[in-house]
């Protein structure tokens, strides 16, 4: 395939994926273009275990919504990120909650959170659950997403260390989570 | 942007669903062709291509990018006049 019939099907592939009408075409048009560079870039890489338009797509893909979550969080910090995500303070769910398994389930993750988890591994996990996407934590601390993702796995497998430590099993930790659709 | 269900039970439900070892959102990115491959053309990816398949479960982010994809195979296929997948 020609590299400007290539550029075509990427562009309608994007237009298709993402909307001409939200983003406007010349944003789709730079995309595409960004996309083309790098899959000439890594066109060694390309294993044949794929149609090579879908690996292509796949770079494009992958660069347009990249390039539209930094700028969906460009001015916010980290800081502010993880913020978000924080779980309610438990003053305030004790007052709207008398479910003492769902206060009891929270404690045990709350003091995980604070005493199992490193500082970064907080502000990852924070940031994650208030929806920030893994390449722009990446960017804020000085990393790729394979690295934000092993760090957000490690504080995982210590919380469910933490959870099953404390007596509980994942049915009753399940049967307790049924409540949070409401309280969570 | 896709959105995660946020709180303790968002939480708590990642940490009893983590496995010993998962891929990566790059490591994963290696084999989402030839996994959306297999998907668009409506057959069952093989078990070599398992860890992609437990990464999208466990990772929104990649699941958003993994559906526009898909939505632009689409595109890219109707453009090409081909039928889609393997």
């Amino acid at each position: 395939m020609a590299l400007a019939d290539l550029r075509a099907t990427l562009v309608a592939g994007l237009t298709r994926a993402f909307g001409q009408s939200d983003f406007g075409s010349t944003l789709i048009e730079d995309a595409a273009q960004e996309a083309l560079v790098r899959i000439v870039d890594r066109i060694q890489s390309f294993r044949g275990d794929s149609r090579f338009v879908t690996w292509a797509m796949a770079i494009a893909t992958r660069a347009m919504l990249s390039h539209l979550r930094r700028a969906h969080w460009k001015n916010v910090s980290l800081d502010e990120m993880a913020a978000a995500g924080l779980i309610p303070p438990l003053a305030a769910v004790v007052s709207n909650d008398e479910n003492l398994d769902r206060l009891r389930l929270l404690e045990v993750v709350r003091t995980s959170i604070e005493n199992d988890l490193t500082e970064r591994q907080r502000q990852t996990i924070q940031a994650e659950l208030a929806g920030v996407p893994p390449e722009v934590i990446a960017e804020r601390i000085g990393t790729n997403r394979n690295a934000v993702y092993k760090l957000v796995h490690d504080a995982r497998a210590r919380l469910r260390r933490a959870i099953l430590a404390a007596g509980w099993t994942e049915t009753s930790v399940r049967s307790v989570l049924k409540g949070f659709d409401t309280h969570g | 942007m896709a959105e995660r269900n946020p709180g303790v039970k968002a939480l708590v439900e990642q940490a009893l669903s983590v496995l010993p070892q998962e891929l990566g959102c790059d490591s994963y990115a290696e084999y989402l062709a030839a996994y959306a491959d297999y998907r668009l053309g409506g057959k069952m990816p093989p078990d070599s291509l398992k860890g992609v398949g437990e990464h999208l479960d466990r990772c929104d982010a990649c699941l958003e990018e993994f559906k526009l994809l898909l939505d632009a195979m689409q595109g890219a296929d109707n453009h090409l006049g081909e039928p889609s997948g393997r």
